[in-house]
């Protein structure tokens, strides 16, 4: 126990001194594997280890998902997705908002990134408010926190990441996060209505659109909403494996990009090296979390906490509360993948000893994840909006972003309390 | 602070120089490879009733080369995920001290890597293991994994060249 928290220590030192995440993990784990097995099996270990985990059939997975979403980035559907939530809900007070919100969920339902949801967003969303004069701080909040849930809602490349750490199928991972996913949707437009029930000259309602309209606008998003369907319609049902999956999404974002015609040889070309320089980021991270877990594994770390854990006599919701509060907290300063990679490989096994599902615990470090990518001082989505406005200032965006914050935290305790909103549906699945 | 998905848009897909266009080349090959295999496999298992035989393994082998071949470039790009709270903590000389530093251990580690997957090679090609079903030897994949590490290797070389000028042209 004490030398993987002197590794741990070790470790956080080195990497906020700037030292890769990925690389520091490979020479704590291996350090410290050396340390207390002995350095021959080490040695053994971290080439046995790597070689396995490139070649691992199921972990294609990820490659593919990002590759889908590098071409749904490109088929630039998110102008169509705002037209037609806007048709639907811009004439509502705050409508315009509430639109920026379904666009997200809709935009995060083929992309598997909350960096590019808000990035897209902003770009589409951003000017409409400002026609109709919204508040700025409103505007920005809504699209850093809609932006989130590029990684909740399917398909999503952290629940991919997370389910290659704990092993757990990532379609039912993936199925587990369609409700909490509406839920947030439905959650945060109901922020926008509060809010707007308050303060109505915060957003003031956009045109109204004749019925016919409102279909015409449906015309842009279909295909969207036709690739969603078949993939998570075919992990659902079992047509295919998350893999087969991925495969059958990403050749039908490059179709449905080419039907846009938004697909020339070098849009393609980039998305494909595109996806694979964010495979290597992260594999590169994943390897070293796996070689760090072992080592924390067989300095029997997980068992003494758990040990210590059931010592308290504490009920086990109550160590899940106490998990999610340390990755808020950890949120403040790490980010997104990171996080989860660094976490993810030590609060697993307690959690699993607890008697928890790791489906629902999955579901659980996503939505801390997400609130991670929206806390100052350190919020990637804030940032991002930021490069794509550089007028606005840092703290209005947090400013803005208070309200949904607040519905965050909603969300989480609903979940944690209530495990059948992410467990129902994979449930079915059998 | 993270760096995840900088590579938003087409800009961090440009290639600079013949060095990272066959390296990119690679990676887009293995992974659109990747992409075809499945859906025709798919495509093939229900409408046809033929899936591709040993599909399954041929993605295996890809996956270190859509995984590897892509390390010199991030490498060079400095586009891991890091977490650098401290490091704005550093300036001037002691910025340069701990860029050296860093891109040195990175290089230790690297090399660490490359010389495991080359000994795990020699060991698989002396064992001559194969794959189950295309009956492939696997001594190669570990290999290539090997030399791109190399490779990344050369890269952190010169990066700790560089960072050695900056140390001695900061001094004086």
């Amino acid at each position: 126990m004490i030398e993987s928290l002197i590794g741990f220590a070790v470790l956080l030192l080195i990497v906020f001194m700037g030292f890769p995440l990925g690389f520091a993990m490979v020479a704590v784990g291996f350090v410290g594997f050396g340390l207390v097995r002995g350095w021959e099996p080490a040695l053994e270990m971290v080439g046995q280890l790597i070689l396995d985990f490139a070649m691992s059939y199921s972990f294609s997975v990820l490659p593919l998902f990002v590759l889908m979403g590098a071409f749904v980035y490109r088929a630039a559907l998110s102008e169509d997705l705002y037209d037609a939530s806007n048709a639907w809900l811009g004439h509502y007070k705050g409508g315009l908002a509430m639109a920026t919100v379904a666009a997200c969920g809709g935009f995060s339902a083929v992309s598997g990134s909350s960096v590019a949801t808000a990035a897209t967003m902003a770009k589409v969303a951003m000017p409409s408010m400002r026609r109709y004069r919204y508040n700025e701080n409103l505007a920005a909040g809504t699209i850093a926190a809609g932006g989130t849930m590029g990684i909740l809602i399917p398909p999503s490349i952290a629940l991919v990441i997370y389910g290659i750490i704990v092993e757990e199928d990532v379609g039912k991972l993936f199925i587990a996060g369609i409700i909490p996913g509406i839920l947030t949707v439905a959650l945060y437009i109901l922020v926008i209505k509060v809010l707007i029930a308050v303060r109505p000259e915060l957003g003031p309602p956009g045109p109204w659109t004749p019925w016919l309209d409102r279909i015409k606008a449906l015309k842009g998003v279909w295909g969207m909403v036709a690739l969603f369907l078949l993939v998570l319609g075919g992990i659902y049902l079992g047509v295919f494996t998350p893999t087969e999956a991925g495969g059958i999404g990403a050749v039908g974002a490059v179709l449905f990009a080419i039907s846009r015609r938004k697909m020339g040889w070098r849009a393609f070309f980039g998305a494909l090296v595109e996806a694979g320089q964010t495979t290597t980021m992260v594999f590169s991270v994943a390897f070293g979390a796996i070689i760090l877990s072992n080592f924390m594994n067989i300095s029997g770390m997980p068992n003494q906490i758990v040990d210590w854990v059931n010592s308290l006599d504490i009920a086990p919701i109550a160590v899940v509360l106490v998990i999610c509060l340390i990755y808020i907290a950890l949120g403040c300063v790490f980010e997104g993948i990171g996080m989860i990679l660094l976490t993810v490989p030590i609060f697993f096994p307690v959690v699993q000893s607890l008697g928890f599902d790791l489906i629902w615990f999955g579901i659980v470090v996503i939505m801390v994840t997400e609130i991670s990518l929206i806390t100052p001082p350190i919020g990637m989505n804030v940032f991002v909006l930021k490069t794509i406005l550089p007028e606005m200032s840092l703290w209005g965006i947090f400013a803005g972003i208070g309200p949904f914050f607040l519905a965050d935290m909603v969300r989480l305790l609903l979940v944690v309390f209530i495990p059948g909103l992410a467990l129902y549906l994979p449930g079915l699945m059998g | 602070m993270a760096q995840e998905e900088h590579a938003l848009g087409e800009d961090g897909s440009r290639p600079e120089g013949v060095f990272e266009a066959v390296l990119m080349v690679m990676v887009g090959t293995a992974i659109f490879l990747m992409m075809v295999i499945t859906f025709v496999d798919v495509v093939g298992r229900y409408g046809f009733n033929a899936p591709i035989p040993g599909g399954f393994e041929l993605i295996e082998f890809l996956m270190p080369l859509s995984i590897f071949a892509g390390l010199p470039i991030i490498t060079r790009r400095r586009a891991h995920i890091v977490v650098g709270i401290l490091d704005g903590w550093f300036r001037g000389r002691a910025g340069d001290i701990r860029k050296l530093v860093v891109d040195a251990a990175s290089l230790a580690v690297v090399a660490f890597i490359a010389e495991r997957m080359w000994a795990q090679g020699d060991g698989l090609a002396e064992a001559q293991i194969e794959s189950g079903y295309l009956e492939w030897p696997i001594a190669p994949a570990a290999y290539a994994i090997g030399v791109l590490s190399a490779v990344t290797c050369v890269v952190l070389l010169l990066m700790v060249g560089r960072d050695l000028r900056d140390l001695a042209r900061g001094q004086r």
